[in-house]
């Protein structure tokens, strides 16, 4: 045609095409339609801005969230780590039995081993041949054997230079507490060389105190026969690095057999019997080694995995002869430590990990070693962490996940929106299309091929920063707080992961623009035959009944918090639902009902303003722009933002301020001060002067506790003292004490009033115990002694006093006495539960069973001569034959409870010393104490004025003594109940009663309270905070005689880093609050060039009549920032109910996070609201979106008049 | 050739409108039977409804009522997507204002219609590129539409046209905004088309220049074509050379010269009537008082003089009848 040649066939267009064709082309012109597709999204980018936006947005989220999970394991990982520095504990394949094979207790088979390892696992960079806990032989912390294997446990210490070892006792308490029954001693693990050079030099030696020592060589460590202690031992020993030590010994494990089963006897074992709290009862033989040199001191880990003792001493194998070792080795007690390179670790996913582990663990049992074919067990340690971490992750993760919708959600309504308003903005080039020849589809396809490339790049864009932001928001510590350098982890994705991201991102973008473009081209299609496009009108109904429903979480947590037990519902699991789906109801629901509120923005400031020379001028102007839709959507915008805003900054506020009433409460003021021995305050005072900066005036209080109960008789109470001197020390807050005034409170206390826990408040049937219908319902309000519900309660405090009737004693006390005879005894079963088990005939001579229960017990025939039985439960038991000569028995319960039908028929209880009421007991044919045959006498008189032979050295000569327990009591009216107790450990406050300091003394006399003295004080500082007070307390701590110290500014650095409720919350909550302001911003601005867009013309023809630039400015930015303004500020309104809402949302997850041993506060989640924050927030939120509007009005008023007004 | 490229019958539009006038009838009953080949020019007065005639006959809108015949195929029957078939291989469109896809550069928007037809990229780029060069915009094949002057717009718009060898080209006012030159070469092109390629025009225009191109015109007065010109047509008197249309309906109406030449609107009886002949006897006549064409342009005050132009020459609108 026209001389040029167009030389195009059938084949050359679509309509002749087959569909397998079309397909074809479609494929292979993809290229070309992308270029396009880059080229039309990059030159109407502002036009895509608010799509760019809302998909960056919540890619940036998604992957944020996603990244966040990977972050949190590999954060877990490096702090549980941490706290072992072996990885693996591989033991022989079985229990060694003698003469069967699989086994050697050749020291250098077992080195040989050792190497082997290194060689054929390149997993392991290294290994060493340990002498330490016996094997284990199973898997999980959860199986019976776990507990069995025994370590090797410390005995003594001798060195003539340095008489304080013999004061040393290796009990360790803390070890039982911070894991499963195993040992309560010291233990002490003899190192190979292998652990003196290499990976586990450098793990083991992290913890030597500088300046005190260091982790030596191999060949230092022989030559030296050094000792490295932990600093608690050294502190007690008061030890120093080159002290030379004459002897040490320690007790390893022969046989073993359960408590019941009681097969070891002094027949078959001739070393100790000890029984432990794992119903285990050991033989033990010692073994010691001379001439050992103190090299080093370390500062103890935390207690983790239970699997290898906790801070043992460690020593060279060197230090025992080869015969030693074998023994060792024959009874179990060796293994070999290992470490795994941990960067071979799969760090994708716990699971990865454990699964990494399992498969090692499997190929170390596989094969056997040596030329003696040794078996080897493989017992991981750090996976047992891992499978912990699991659940608490994969918890966590469920958390956050759920706090992040609201944001996603936005982020979606942002790229709605901005489709929508990019689309209308294309109605022409749309039109133009159609007339050159293109169809709905192709029309479509084009639209949403710019789309994708769109939300590509964007999604890339937000990917990338979402990696990089990660650590950021881990690193929060508060609202908006950040601290940095505490770890080091680089969350990545794995493939699976990051698809996801993209596909969730990109396919919302292309699902919602998909059905958006189909619309908006078939309207355009159809345009001159249908005039009315079909509008559906939104669902009021359905947004009403959601806010409604909304309404009620924010009612319940509202009444909860003013007061009320339960709100609105009492039932948990109606509750439950309310509290995980009203927030979100409230939230859509609320915004999208308070949003036509802002779309009237305009008429509202009109009312305001009209007659203000502000819009004097352009009122008529403003008859409102956009489409009602474009205007409503906005307005929504603006309150889904603001109200994510204030939530993120009430909530994270509030959380940094429970943090910080947690740790007041743990704490109990700056400092908390455990000491060795008894001191007084002034004494304390003294001490931490020595090492605080002069100037500095520490105010010390301690709380003293005795047992208190009703004179109508009940159960006795632990009772602590309210001591005057507490008044400038203890940090309170106003949920610990009963009524809203700490300071009533207080002064109640010293009036003569009481305080009970919930369960103490049952036990004394007072009102406030949550038990005991609507009567007993006590709210948080302070009693006075007139009120109704307080009541007069005389309570009794019970002395156990000796009487003396000649002679006396240098103890002071009965305790104390107690003290020096349980020192006395040769084995140590107290405290355990042995009630109705079969222990007759036994021989339990000279042990100490203080308040060990052996209620109902078959102990026929039984040996306890000698032996201490304070406080021990013997009601119901049966000691037919008994022999009990010289026993001390002190039942310290007025109503002689523990001896209740005893049967002591044919008992010997000659010489029994002590308080025990034998009218209870059964008696028939019973040697009574003073020798008498009971069927004569019945024992009338009592137990044995004069002390046992064993006893006697504690008493002066010809010593004639009663005990007696002395009643003392007092009134005192109930005030309410008190939630905690600053510095008291708060589990155990619900069942405690407080008083004040008067009445504790008219209880115990002012000689007992003038000259009380306790291990543990607290202590205030004021002006000692943060990096100063944390090494004050690490130097108080370190002065032998101080036991344990801590302070506030490491545990608040604790509960921070573990969320005080909920793990890294405040650094989600700040992401949600920045992206937040972002989207609000982005979506002025997008809106904004809509309008000047549309109404470009408009504007131009205004411009041309007259109309100054500032006065269009007004005209125009008016009336979008009045939208702004009325959205936002019921957006913090909403926000602010949002924030109640969420309240029952952090309880539930907070008592699901409870069951799994998170850590748990008492603090009460009392809403905070930080106005100034929020009002700065939305000022500067606020002030971008201005100035976003001036820049793009500016610039829109610039442009060429005339070819505006020429027009279409 | 006889063969009929375009055929509309009783070709109604109404408008919707909330207002005060009610509802706007933008085409009234009209008829046109264009054969292969053709080219008519269609004159008449700005709101005669030259616009909405232009979408529906080329199957951009569908009309209210009527029925509009596309190279034998009637448009009405059709489904969206074989309309959109139809119109690409038959009609192409040219307007006033060059209406380029404002994110393309030219060679793109010349070669997207081939595109759209599902022509690779790389066939219709090397056509596009030819046919701009064919119009003298070989040097500015890269350039986007916002960088072009008015001419060079109007001139890729018309390759955008062409590259689709469309039979029939529906053009609205195509040199309106152009200068002389330009117009002659645009014209120029269209005559070559036009004889040596056969392709039906059908071209609203002001213009005395086009409408001389045409073989026969059209006058368009509200809404329904009332009389043809010949190829001599006189744009600025249309009283000359003028063939009233009687259409099928019997329809006829009368422009307003001859109204006031007649006496005024009223009744009349039928005089004679023959083949080819009728008179016509007013009765009872409102005369329009004495209804002279006013003296000067309300619009832009310019001076008829003496001449009898139904036109303004200066802004194109209709000269309207006053009282004497």
């Amino acid at each position: 045609m026209t001389g040029i040649d167009i030389d195009l066939d059938d084949s050359d267009f679509d309509i002749n095409r087959s569909k397998l064709a079309k397909l074809q082309n479609k494929v292979m012109e993809l290229p070309s339609r992308l270029r396009l597709a880059a080229q039309g999204a990059w030159r109407g980018k502002e036009r895509g801005l608010a799509v760019i936006t809302g998909v960056f947005l919540s890619s940036l989220v998604i992957t944020t969230v996603l990244a966040y999970g990977v972050g949190l394991s590999q954060l877990f990982f490096e702090e549980s780590l941490k706290s072992e520095p072996f990885d693996a504990k591989i033991e022989y394949g079985r229990t060694p039995v003698e003469n069967a094979s699989g086994w050697s207790n050749n020291t250098t088979v077992m080195r040989e081993v050792c190497n082997e390892l290194l060689e054929d696992f390149s997993e392991f960079n290294d290994c060493t041949l340990v002498l330490g806990r016996q094997g284990i032989h199973s898997g999980g912390f959860f199986n019976r054997e776990f507990v069995v294997a025994q370590p090797l446990e410390m005995r003594e210490i001798s060195a003539t230079s340095n008489p304080y070892w013999s004061n040393v006792t290796f009990t360790y308490p803390e070890a039982d507490a911070n894991g499963p029954p195993i040992s309560d001693m010291r233990a002490i693990r003899f190192l190979d060389n292998g652990a003196f050079d290499g990976e586990l030099a450098k793990r083991l030696g992290e913890n030597i105190i500088p300046g005190l020592g260091e982790w030596p060589s191999a060949e230092n460590m022989t030559r030296d026969r050094g000792i490295i202690l932990p600093s608690t031992i050294a502190s007690q020993a008061k030890a120093s690095v080159g002290d030379k030590l004459d002897s040490l010994t320690f007790a390893y494990v022969v046989d073993e057999s359960t408590l019941v089963e009681g097969s070891i006897t002094d027949e078959n074992c001739d070393g100790e019997i000890t029984p432990e709290n794992n119903e285990m009862i050991y033989c033990r033989m010692w073994m010691t080694v001379e001439d050992l040199t103190v090299v080093g001191i370390y500062e103890p880990w935390d207690f983790g995995n239970p699997t290898l003792p906790f801070n043992p001493l460690f020593t060279t194998l060197e230090v025992l002869e080869e015969s030693q070792r074998g023994t060792l080795m024959f009874y179990d007690h060796m293994y070999l430590g290992v470490t795994i390179d941990r960067g071979q670790l799969p760090t994708s996913s716990t699971a990865d990990a454990e699964e990494w582990l399992e498969d090692l663990g499997t190929r170390v049992q596989a094969q056997n070693y040596t030329d003696e074919g040794i078996d080897l067990y493989y017992t991981d340690i750090v996976s047992g962490t891992i499978t912990f971490l699991n659940i608490f992750l994969g918890l966590i993760q469920i958390f956050d996940y759920i706090i992040m919708i609201p944001i996603v959600f936005l982020s979606i309504a942002v790229l709605i929106y901005g489709l929508v308003l990019s689309l209308e903005q294309r109605r022409r080039e749309v039109s133009i299309h159609r007339v050159i020849g293109a169809d709905g589809k192709t029309l479509q396809g084009m639209v949403l091929l710019e789309l994708f490339v769109m939300a590509s790049a964007a999604w890339l864009i937000g990917y990338i920063l979402a990696l990089l932001a990660v650590p950021v928001v881990l690193s929060a510590v508060g609202f908006m707080e950040f601290r940095t350098g505490d770890f080091d982890v680089n969350p990545t994705l794995g493939i699976g992961s990051t698809l996801f991201t993209a596909i969730a991102t990109l396919g919302l973008a292309v699902l919602f623009g998909r059905s958006r473009a189909r619309d908006f081209i078939e309207l355009e299609i159809e345009e001159g035959v249908k005039k009315t496009s079909k509008k559906s009108e939104p669902k009021r109904w359905l947004h009403w009944t959601a806010f409604l429903f909304g309404m009620l979480a924010v009612i319940d947590t509202w009444l909860e918090m003013n007061g009320s037990e339960d709100g609105i519902v009492s039932n948990f699991f109606i509750e439950g639902l309310i509290g995980i789906f009203g927030p979100f109801a409230l939230w859509i629901g609320g915004a999208l009902l308070l949003g036509r509120i802002g779309a009237k923005g305009p008429q509202i400031m009109q009312v305001i303003f009209g007659r203000t020379p502000l819009l004097k001028d352009v009122k008529r102007g403003l008859k409102g722009s956009g489409s009602a839709e474009s205007v409503n959507r906005l307005a929504v915008i603006m309150l889904l933002t603001l109200s994510i805003v204030t939530l993120a900054a009430v909530q994270g506020y509030t959380g940094t301020i429970v943090d910080e009433k947690t740790v007041d409460a743990t704490v109990g003021s700056d400092l908390q001060i455990q000491m060795e021995a008894n001191a007084n305050e002034s004494e304390i005072i003294s001490i931490i002067k020595e090492y605080a900066d002069t100037g500095v005036t520490p105010l010390a209080t301690s709380v003293p506790q005795l047992a208190l109960s009703d004179e109508l008789g009940g159960e006795s109470l632990q009772t602590y003292v309210l001591l005057e001197s507490s008044d400038g020390v203890l940090k309170w807050s106003e949920q610990a004490l009963p009524g809203e005034d700490i300071s009533e409170a207080l002064d109640a206390y010293q009036s003569g009033g009481f305080s009970a826990g919930v369960d103490a408040a049952y036990s004394l049937d007072l009102p406030g115990s949550e038990r005991g219908g609507d009567e007993n319902r006590l709210d948080d309000e302070l009693l006075e002694s007139s009120d109704e519900k307080s009541r007069d309660v005389t309570l009794v405090w019970e002395k156990l006093e000796f009487n003396f009737s000649s002679g006396g004693t240098d103890q002071p006390d009965p305790f104390a006495l107690y003290v020096a005879y349980s020192e006395l005894m040769d084995g140590d079963w107290s405290g355990l539960n042995i009630q109705n088990q079969d222990l007759n005939e036994r021989n339990l001579g000279r042990v100490d069973l203080s308040d060990t229960n052996l209620s109902g017990s078959d102990l026929t025939n039984v040996n306890l001569s000698e032996s201490l039985l304070f406080g021990t439960d013997l009601s119901g038991a049966d000691l037919t034959g008994a022999n009990l000569e010289n026993t001390i028995i002190v039942d310290f319960n007025d109503d002689g409870i523990f001896m209740e039908n005893v049967d002591l028929t044919n008992a010997n209880l000659n010489g029994l010393f002590g308080l025990a009421d034998l009218s209870k007991a059964v008696l028939s044919n019973t040697t009574c104490p003073d020798g008498s045959n009971s069927d004569d006498t019945s024992c009338v008189n009592g137990v044995s004025p004069t002390p046992p032979p064993l006893a006697a050295p504690l008493f002066l000569a010809d010593t004639s003594v009663t005990l007696e327990i002395t009643k003392y009591s007092t009134e005192m009216y109930y005030m309410g109940v008190h939630e905690y107790f600053p510095g008291i450990d708060s589990s155990v406050v619900e069942s405690t009663l407080i008083i004040g300091e008067g009445k504790w003394r008219s209880l115990v006399g002012n000689d007992a309270a003038d000259n009380y003295t306790s291990t543990t004080w607290i202590v205030r500082l004021d002006g000692v905070e943060g990096d100063d007070l944390e090494s004050l307390a690490s130097q108080l701590e370190a002065d032998s005689r101080v036991s344990e110290t801590m302070d506030w500014s490491s545990k608040h650095k604790e509960v921070e880093r573990n969320g005080g409720l909920i793990f890294g919350t405040p650094g989600l909550l700040s992401l949600q609050f920045v992206v937040a302001s972002v989207a609000a911003v982005a979506s002025s601005f997008v809106f904004l060039s809509l309008v000047l867009n549309q109404r470009q013309k408009e504007l131009a023809v205004l411009q041309a009549i007259g109309a100054s630039p500032n006065q269009i400015i007004r005209l125009v930015l008016f009336e979008i920032l009045s939208i702004v303004v009325v959205s936002m500020a019921l957006g913090v309104v909403l926000g602010v109910a949002l924030a109640l809402s969420f309240n029952g949302f952090f309880d539930i997850f907070g008592f699901i996070f409870q069951i799994f041993g998170g850590s748990s506060t008492v603090i009460e989640r009392t809403l905070v609201y930080p106005w100034t924050q929020i009002v700065l927030v939305s000022l500067a939120v606020f002030a971008a979106v201005v100035v976003a509007l001036l820049v793009t009005t500016r610039k829109a008023l610039k442009s060429d008049l005339a070819s505006v007004l020429k027009g279409e | 050739m006889d063969e009929t490229i375009l055929y509309a019958d009783g070709l109604y539009h109404v408008y919707e409108s909330k207002a005060e006038d009610g509802n706007v009838v933008a085409l009234r009953g009209l008829h046109i039977d264009m054969k292969a080949g053709e080219a008519i020019a269609v004159v008449g007065p700005s709101g005669s409804g030259k616009s909405t005639l232009m979408k529906c006959l080329g199957g951009l809108m569908k009309p209210s009522a009527g029925s509009v015949s596309l190279a034998g195929k009637n448009m009405t029957r059709l489904t969206g997507q074989e309309l959109v078939q139809l119109r690409q291989k038959t009609v192409s469109f040219i307007f006033q204002e060059g209406n380029l896809l404002p994110d393309l550069n030219a060679r793109d928007n010349v070669a997207q219609p081939l595109r759209h037809q599902g022509v690779s990229s790389k066939k219709a780029l090397k056509y596009a590129d030819a046919m701009l060069e064919k119009l003298g915009m070989a040097h500015r094949i890269r350039a986007m539409p916002a960088m072009l002057s008015g001419g060079e717009q109007q001139r890729v718009a018309i390759a955008r046209a062409l590259i689709t060898q469309p039979r029939l080209i529906l053009a609205d006012e195509p040199t309106g905004a152009l200068d002389p030159v330009t117009s002659r070469e645009v014209l120029a092109l269209f005559k070559e088309l036009h004889e040596n390629d056969g392709v039906s025009f059908l071209i609203v225009t002001h213009s005395k220049e086009v409408a001389a191109f045409a073989d026969r015109s059209l006058e368009l007065r509200d809404g329904r074509f009332v009389a043809e010109h010949g190829e001599s047509i006189d744009v600025e008197n249309l009283t000359k050379d003028r063939e009233l249309i009687i259409d099928e309906t019997g329809t006829v109406t009368l422009p307003p010269d001859l109204l006031v030449r007649l006496g005024g609107a009223g009744r009349y009886t039928v005089g004679n009537i023959n083949s080819g002949y009728i008179s016509l006897q007013g009765e009872s006549v409102e005369t329009m008082g004495k209804m002279v064409l006013s003296s000067t342009c309300p619009a832009c005050k310019h001076d008829y003089k003496d001449s009898d132009e139904q036109l303004c020459p200066s802004c194109g609108s209709s000269r309207p009848m006053v009282e004497a």
